[in-house]
């Protein structure tokens, strides 16, 4: 485990390892020695846009070459037996991508076939996993033709149609309407709880892996800032409550500032409280009491995954 | 509420086997490929009868005139027409005979079949992010590689080589009662996969090529066709002009595979074959542009573009 990292709750076998990984892209450090251990269940790799997450499924899928270090995915050296390794990995790209010339049925038979399934298994999934992914219409017209939400569906389903134990989704939820998205996350999280099948999803959208995975790992610039379980990230974040007021705001600001508390938020009588030392509120009270007011309200702001990860990445993230 | 059907069933299928994408991808590309000839169905049929229709007519009278001369008892009026060139030419397949099949009745539909079919098969997997589904499954670039080649090979042998071989074959087996012209049949035979082996491999790999570099079916086309076009007229032609030198035909695919495959079928007395360049230097210069094309088509096929 790399520095600042905490290793998640558990003592399976992880699906993920990565000893200094490292990869170039011509003169540029894309990854820059990663080393983390990562387990089953849903993991969202989380991270501002060029930090790294596509190019790490990427790599892990061995389609691009790692520069130094080493990479194994389910047990198995990605440099070395990447081909037959893809046999139990499904991977839903970022970008459009499809099969040109095919019906939605057609393309994912063929993705079925490609990955070595029998042709009437791969039939017989193909249908499987388009009724699955909600494409029971259209699952006859031409992809070419389907709409962003529908295209999304059908990569999903070509990228479960040979069931794999491990699946990539590179932005899934991309270009999808809040319904479309819903569903989308619906589907994931039945996958990755319900299914067996170990979800890596790779997103900028910190509420998608709020609503879906057990642990985050956060990349920015190349480089792990974070690997932790979702509760724990949360919980590791400074508490805060709102306090609500009735006499001089400007007094109880100075005398919760004399007393080490921070105020993030202000509204003439609503102020928001970054509290020190495990949540302690004796502090509030206080500042109350010092400066005169009386506290009509107070309650814990829960942090959100979002609060925690722009505290993570700081403000270049 | 989420309409759609929700079950989710895992699939306890072998999965240790390697995985044979070559023979998956040439069968997807020669359907995709059947498809866009058949857009058009009038004009695919009558393509089709005029690319094949002069085989079958040829075949047809092979039939009727080893039965006629098998039987010449039963058709008195006949007596004296096998001595007639064309009736001869029909029934002895001659090396001359599939050379002129191929380089002057064929090689049109060599060329529709490239402009048509093989322009898309990799520009338009370029264009629509395919290569990343590929080669994120247990496919090889090779494979890949092979599976279109194969796609695009199919139809360019499917009016060369097949046609000429089946010809051979059923003479052969015409014959089979005449051991010494059995025996130039099979010889003739073994050329003629030899020769249709040039006329597939050339042209397929070129169009290939121009498919690997564009996204675009219609710009690998043109770029196909004015590459070759350019090759064949304004460049070798008028080098060989100027400079008086035949070596300058090396430079025409043309004049490369005619002479490669007029020397494999032993036409080398044709007014075709160019006595003043050797066969040699052809085949060197042809597998020279097998080993580029092939080169070229591998740095194109790749899953990530990285612009670094």
């Amino acid at each position: 485990m790399s520095s600042g990292t905490t290793d998640p709750a558990g003592s399976a076998e992880p699906i993920i390892a990565l000893e200094a990984l490292s990869v170039m892209y011509g003169a540029r450090k894309a990854l820059d020695a990663l080393t983390v251990d990562v387990e089953g269940g849903a993991i969202g790799l989380l991270g501002p846009n060029g930090a790294g997450k596509s190019t790490l499924i990427k790599t892990l899928l061995g389609l691009v070459p790692l520069t130094e270090g080493r990479a194994t995915v389910l047990g198995h050296d990605v440099e070395h037996i990447g081909r037959t390794l893809r046999r139990r990995i499904g991977y839903m790209p970022e970008r459009d991508a499809m099969f040109p010339g095919l019906t939605g049925f057609q393309a994912t038979r063929y993705a079925g076939l490609l990955a070595g399934m029998p042709d009437a298994a791969a039939r017989r999934r193909a249908h499987e996993v388009l009724l699955f992914a909600g494409l029971e219409e259209e699952r006859y017209r031409d992809v070419g033709g389907y709409s962003t939400g529908m295209r999304q569906r059908v990569k999903l389903a070509q990228a479960l149609v040979h069931d794999p134990d491990l699946l990539f989704l590179d932005e899934p939820t991309n270009g999808l309407d809040p319904k479309g998205r819903a569903e989308m996350l619906d589907l994931i999280d039945l996958l990755a709880h319900h299914k067996g099948i170990h979800v890596v999803l790779s997103t900028h959208l910190l509420r998608d892996v709020e609503e879906v995975c057990d642990a985050v790992v956060v990349l920015q610039g190349g480089r792990m800032v974070r690997h932790e379980r979702l509760d724990s990230l949360a919980r590791n974040t400074p508490d805060a409550c709102m306090v609500r007021i009735v006499g001089d705001g400007a007094r109880f600001r100075s005398a919760c500032e004399q007393r080490g508390l921070t105020v993030s938020a202000e509204d003439e009588r609503d102020f928001e409280l970054h509290l020190t030392s495990g949540g302690d509120t004796g502090p509030v009270f206080a500042a109350a009491q010092a400066s005169e007011v009386i506290v009509r309200e107070l309650r814990p702001v829960r942090v959100s995954l979002e609060d925690a990860i722009i505290d993570v990445l700081g403000d270049d993230g | 509420m989420v309409i759609h059907d929700r079950s989710y069933a895992r699939w306890d299928g072998e999965r240790g086997t390697a995985v044979r994408a070559a023979p998956i991808i040439a069968e997807a590309g020669i359907r995709q490929g059947a498809a866009v000839i058949f857009r058009r169905k009038i004009v695919a049929v009558l393509l089709t009868l005029w690319a094949l229709g002069p085989f079958a007519a040829g075949l047809l009278m092979m039939f009727v005139f080893s039965y006629i001369k098998k039987n010449l008892e039963a058709f008195p009026q006949f007596e004296g027409a096998f001595d007639d060139p064309v009736v001869s030419a029909v029934l002895t397949l001659s090396g001359e005979t599939i050379f002129f099949y191929w380089s002057y009745m064929q090689v049109f539909f060599v060329i529709i079949a490239c402009l048509m079919v093989g322009a898309g098969l990799i520009a338009d997997d370029r264009r629509t992010n395919a290569l990343e589904l590929y080669l994120s499954r247990p496919v090889g670039v090779a494979q890949y590689m092979l599976g279109k080649f194969c796609s695009i090979a199919f139809f360019v042998g499917l009016v060369t080589v097949l046609p000429a071989a089946t010809a051979v074959l059923v003479q052969l087996a015409l014959s089979w009662d005449e051991p010494g012209e059995a025996t130039r049949l099979a010889e003739l035979f073994a050329r003629t996969l030899a020769a249709g082996a040039i006329w597939v491999v050339v042209p397929s790999l070129l169009i290939l090529t121009a498919s690997s570099l564009s996204k675009k079916a219609r710009n690998a086309a043109i770029a196909w066709f004015a590459f070759l076009f350019a090759l064949e007229g304004p460049i070798s032609n008028i080098l060989v002009e100027v400079f008086r030198n035949d070596s300058f035909y090396l430079l025409s695919f043309r004049h490369n595979i005619w002479q490669t495959t007029a020397w494999l079928l032993g036409n080398t007395d044709s007014q075709d074959f160019v006595q003043g360049v050797p066969v040699w230097q052809s085949a060197v210069v042809l597998g020279a542009w097998v080993l580029i094309c092939a080169g070229l088509i591998r740095r194109r096929v790749k899953p990530v573009e990285v612009v670094a």
